[in-house]
């Protein structure tokens, strides 16, 4: 009987991957390319990386549509444009090290993991870093470590940092950040509620000096009406 | 007929009246305030549901009224309770953000607006039933329902202050049930003492099982308590709403921090009102870590001038106040309307906070900043303002919240305040699209102009961080000194000018750098001649608000509605404008439901003959004209007392209480057209007389003594209301007479109506102003009183 039902079931399953990497493909070419994002590192680390395993099970069916999802806690699964934005800036190289600040649903640092060296990640919510553990612990991710602590600190153990990713919006940057922030290196941070991010917050440290740069990854308007 | 029907009358009424409040105060911290409109609408829709079921089924329900007129009194009270438990079970309870995103939670929304319907409907019937079954003597019947719900208002408020939200309906079931016991005479006792029993049994329960409400997860209290080890560790309710206090050893606050700062970002406890960040509590303590507040743009103004006095305006939890006695100025005055807060902040966290309202240079003033300006005549070196908009300037949920204090006539105001070296100092998160600092900046040149300065440059200054951008307006031209301290104090911080004589354009990009440059074109535009030409072609409002429509924070301009979807995507368009949004859409909901619950009786009632035109244009009239009176009226005593909920409260519950009154009288009016024509004339002159002059009189007299105040708005209020009471029972006497079966159709028009001009006068005020909605609701009189002039054979 079970023999039957594994024969019975098996091509439904294979059918019901293809179709999510199907969805993955498209969604790379119409959100993300279409849209600017040349690098190819970043393009495949987004084809290999199965956006689906990261959303909750009731929202599988939107996982790979042009939009954030929640993933509970008033945290969201970012638009995959917005994480394919934030990694393109950082300038990713394979050498990096890279510490992300808010692990969340831990797409973000999968899709580092495909790119750099070495992925530290850091949850305060010690649900969502846990949720997170158990879809990056197998062996596709085995350089992302996780840690569940203030992220305020950043991990000082490892800095100085190539980049740093926050995920989440802050209203300040915390102090030590910047300071485990390698010279020459960026950090890249959202600014806007989770459904609306316009605009993204690029800090570089410079021979010591830090510049910020606002990104606006939605197309430039001039907000003026047409006439 | 019996006293005690008038008696279990007003209990109803006071008890409806008293939930919608509660449930509005629930509303807000579960979710967000504008939900508000929805409680109200479903308060009113109840009532237009109950007349259109009594309609239906009228004379089934005569026949048995002794039964169901106590049945519906306490069901009504047993749904007071259970309903919003119920809404917070995990298959009712939704979330506003994810209502745009998750057709899951709109299904939910219904679901809760259904149940929240229940108590609503319930109520309304037995009030309703009341009305038909006794019409002739309605006059005295209307009293008793207008003055319960006056005095219902008035228990809200007692009931919000002294108990938690969640046991503020268990309290108000007792009403119920005392209504039920009341009005008992029924010849079915044994149902009804069931009934009595259940509801005894539920309030004991429900008193002794108090249940936690579960607020949203993007609500700035629940992103807070995910933090570890957070709590809360003190809660006050009061009508201003629900404070509470948390505590996380990872809970800090440096809004927009320079990236200079290379001290530690100390840990704080944080005050949040219905679940909305209120503010930090910081020490005077002024050691390094505490020094975040100079490393931010908002502590520019300090560096141009040493203040001997500062106004700080929305003191909230006193960072603005503690960050002002750093600079030991003489005196320090502090206007916070928030009397539970600043209870909080004065005692139960003076600990924490150093005792700072104790100090003799720090006066504490319990009143609206608007209204303090316009009361106070003391001039001051620094008037500050609490920080605008939100982080990223996201979801537009102050959309349809009056803001006095961002008018160009309160800037004119401040600037009257300020000593001849004083500064006006407001920062703004910088959002995207640019919205907040374009019409801070339109506001204050208004302001300006309003003062006769033609060249706002000359006293206008800006910096921007990479987060936050900071104005600040000085009462005499700038200096070359505060040019030098300007760029000193951005050079230390790495923040960059972008207003000031003589910038060069490279200095506004020197630390922070943004992608469109059109900030600072849009800036310029609005310093030049050529500002109006700008204020019209940009896709957002970036006009400056008035008195008269003083809605900061709705930028929303329909006829771009499409152009932004465009541009951001339709799924983003709703968070720019959540709150007015949510009002259009209930405002749809409502007139939909309405139109339906008027059309349905008409099935039974026959569509046409019977002068049911006439009946629907009168009580359409009645409906539309008073709740566009009372919500005018509203805004303009917040003003007046600056007290927004003491005076909301007292306007709804005088009004209810002087039309009551009015109905009374109303029996000594001949049922005839002359009676009727000459109340309707008095009351549309009367509010051509207010739309004309009665801001005039309210500014002459702010600042009289509040004895004086309360006998002037006792009258102002009153005498319309007192008028406005008449036409009701009038036309429900001349139905009485010659149509009888009309009435509960009629009761209901009049309530469908109240519930659409409810949110049709919100959204009148923000396009039009005040002003034209006051026009309007002479208009919806004049309605009324063109059925008893146009009709030869008039009935009614």
């Amino acid at each position: 009987m079970i023999k039957y039902i594994i024969i019975f079931c098996l091509p439904l399953l294979l059918f019901s991957q293809d179709k999510f990497k199907l969805l993955r493909y498209d969604m790379v070419d119409d959100q993300i390319v279409s849209r600017g994002i040349r690098d190819e590192k970043v393009l495949d680390a987004f084809r290999e990386v199965k956006r689906h395993e990261f959303v909750f099970q009731s929202y599988i069916d939107f996982a790979y549509q042009d939009r954030p999802l929640p993933i509970g806690y008033g945290q969201t699964i970012s638009q995959p444009y917005i994480v394919a934005y934030m990694t393109q800036i950082i300038e990713p190289d394979s050498d990096d090290r890279i510490l992300e600040i808010g692990t969340g649903s831990g797409y973000q640092a999968a899709i580092l993991s495909k790119i750099v060296k070495e992925v530290y990640s850091i949850e305060i919510i010690s649900e969502l870093s846990a949720s997170a553990e158990s879809k990056l612990n197998n062996a596709d991710f085995s350089n992302v470590q996780l840690k569940t602590a203030d992220g305020y600190y950043g991990w000082e153990e490892y800095a100085p940092f190539d980049a740093i990713v926050v995920t989440a919006a802050a209203e300040y940057i915390p102090p030590p950040l910047i300071e485990q922030l390698k010279d020459g290196g960026k950090m890249i941070i959202p600014v806007g509620s989770p459904y609306l991010i316009q605009q993204l917050m690029l800090i570089e440290k410079i021979n010591g000096e830090i510049k910020t740069k606002s990104l606006m990854p939605v197309r430039f308007v001039p907000f003026t009406r047409k006439n | 007929m019996s006293k005690k029907i008038h008696v279990s009358l007003s209990l109803v009424s006071a008890a409806l009246i008293s939930f919608q409040i509660v449930l509005m105060q629930i509303l807000s911290i579960t979710q967000w305030h504008h939900f508000a409109f929805m409680i109200i609408s479903l308060a009113l829709l109840g009532f237009g549901s109950a007349g259109t079921f009594i309609s239906l089924y009228r004379d089934w329900l005569i026949e048995r009224k002794e039964t169901i007129i106590p049945a519906s009194i306490i069901i009504s009270g047993i749904f007071t309770v259970i309903s919003i438990p119920l809404s917070q079970l995990n298959i009712f309870r939704f979330d506003t953000l994810l209502i745009f995103t998750d057709n899951s939670h709109l299904i939910k929304l219904m679901f809760t607006y259904f149940l929240l319907l229940l108590p609503f409907f319930t109520g309304a019937v037995s009030i309703g039933l009341i009305f038909v079954s006794y019409s002739g003597e309605i006059s005295r019947l209307y009293f008793s329902n207008m003055l319960g719900s006056g005095l219902g208002g008035i228990f809200a408020i007692l009931l919000l202050t002294i108990f938690k939200p969640q046991s503020a309906p268990v309290v108000l079931s007792v009403l119920y049930l005392f209504a039920g016991i009341v009005y008992q005479k029924s010849s079915n006792k044994k149902i009804i003492t069931i009934l009595e029993f259940s509801l005894l049994i539920i309030i004991i329960t429900g008193w002794l099982v108090e249940f936690d409400f579960k607020i949203s997860q993007y609500k700035d209290l629940s992103k807070t308590l995910n933090l570890p080890d957070a709590e809360i560790i003190a809660e006050k309710n009061s009508p201003y709403g629900f404070i509470q206090v948390a505590e996380s050893d990872a809970l800090r606050y440096a809004p927009g921090l320079s990236l200079n700062f290379r001290g530690n970002v100390p840990v704080h406890k944080a005050v949040f009102n219905n679940g909305d960040w209120v503010g930090a509590v910081i020490s005077c303590d002024f050691s390094d870590t505490n020094s975040v507040f100079d490393f931010t743009t908002e502590a520019l103004v300090y560096k141009l001038i040493k203040p001997e006095n500062v106004l700080v305006l929305n003191a909230g939890t006193g960072e603005n106040v503690i960050h002002a006695s750093k600079y030991n100025p003489d005196n320090i005055t502090a206007v916070e309307p928030n009397r539970a807060l600043n209870y909080l902040m004065k005692y139960r966290l003076a600990d924490d906070n150093d005792s700072v309202y104790y100090s003799d240079k720090i006066d504490l003033v319990e009143l609206s900043p608007r209204t303090f300006l316009q009361k106070q005549l003391g001039n001051y070196d620094i008037i500050k303002l609490p920080m605008l908009g939100t982080f990223g300037g996201s979801a537009g949920l102050q959309a349809i919240n009056e803001q006095y204090l961002l008018t160009s006539d309160s800037f004119e105001l401040m600037f009257d305040r300020l000593t001849d070296r004083g500064f006006i100092s407001i920062t703004s998160w910088l959002d995207y699209p640019f919205r907040n600092p374009l019409r801070l900046l339109s506001t204050i040149i208004k302001g300006l102009q309003m003062k006769g300065i033609g060249e706002p440059q000359s006293h206008i200054i800006s910096v921007k961080s990479w987060s936050t951008i900071s104005f600040l307006v000085k009462k005499n031209r700038i200096r070359y000194t505060d040019i030098a301290a300007v760029r000193e104090f951005c050079a230390k911080m790495s923040f960059d000018p972008v207003i000031l004589p003589g910038i060069r354009p490279e200095e506004r990009i020197r630390y922070n750098r943004i992608q469109d440059n059109g900030l600072f074109n849009f800036i310029d535009s609005l310093l030049s001649d050529n500002r109006q030409e700008l204020i019209n072609n940009y896709a957002f409002r970036i006009n400056a608000p008035s008195d008269d429509q003083p809605f900061f924070s709705q930028f929303l301009k329909w006829n771009n509605l499409s152009e932004i979807g465009e541009y951001f995507g339709s799924n983003s368009v709703p968070f720019f404008e959540l709150g007015y949004l949510i009002v259009i859409l209930t405002f749809t909901q409502i007139l939909i439901i309405s139109l339906l619950l008027i059309i349905l009786p008409l099935f039974r009632l026959g569509l046409t003959g019977e002068k049911k035109l006439q009946t629907f244009i009168y009580f359409t009239g009645l409906g539309v004209g008073y709740m566009f009176v009372e919500i005018v009226l509203i805004q303009k005593f917040i003003l007046y007392f600056g007290n927004p909920v003491y005076a909301a409260s007292a306007v709804i519950s005088f009004m209810l209480i002087c039309s009551g009154i009015g109905s009374y009288f109303s029996r000594s009016v001949p049922v005839n057209r002359i009676g009727l024509r000459i109340v309707l004339a008095a009351i549309i002159l009367l509010i051509l007389i207010y739309a004309l002059m009665l801001d005039l009189l309210l500014k002459s007299t702010i600042h009289f003594e509040e004895i004086w105040k309360i006998i002037l708005s006792f009258l102002i209020i009153g005498i319309p209301a007192f008028l406005m009471g008449f036409p009701f029972p009038l036309g429900i006497q001349k139905l009485d007479r010659s149509y009888r079966e009309q009435i509960p159709w009629a009761w209901g028009i009049n309530s469908c109506f109240s519930v659409i001009s409810t949110a049709l006068a919100t959204l009148l005020s923000v396009e039009l102003g005040f002003t034209a909605v006051l026009l309007l609701s002479m208009l919806a009189y004049g309605m009324t009183a063109g059925v008893t002039l146009f009709y030869r054979e008039i009935k009614l």
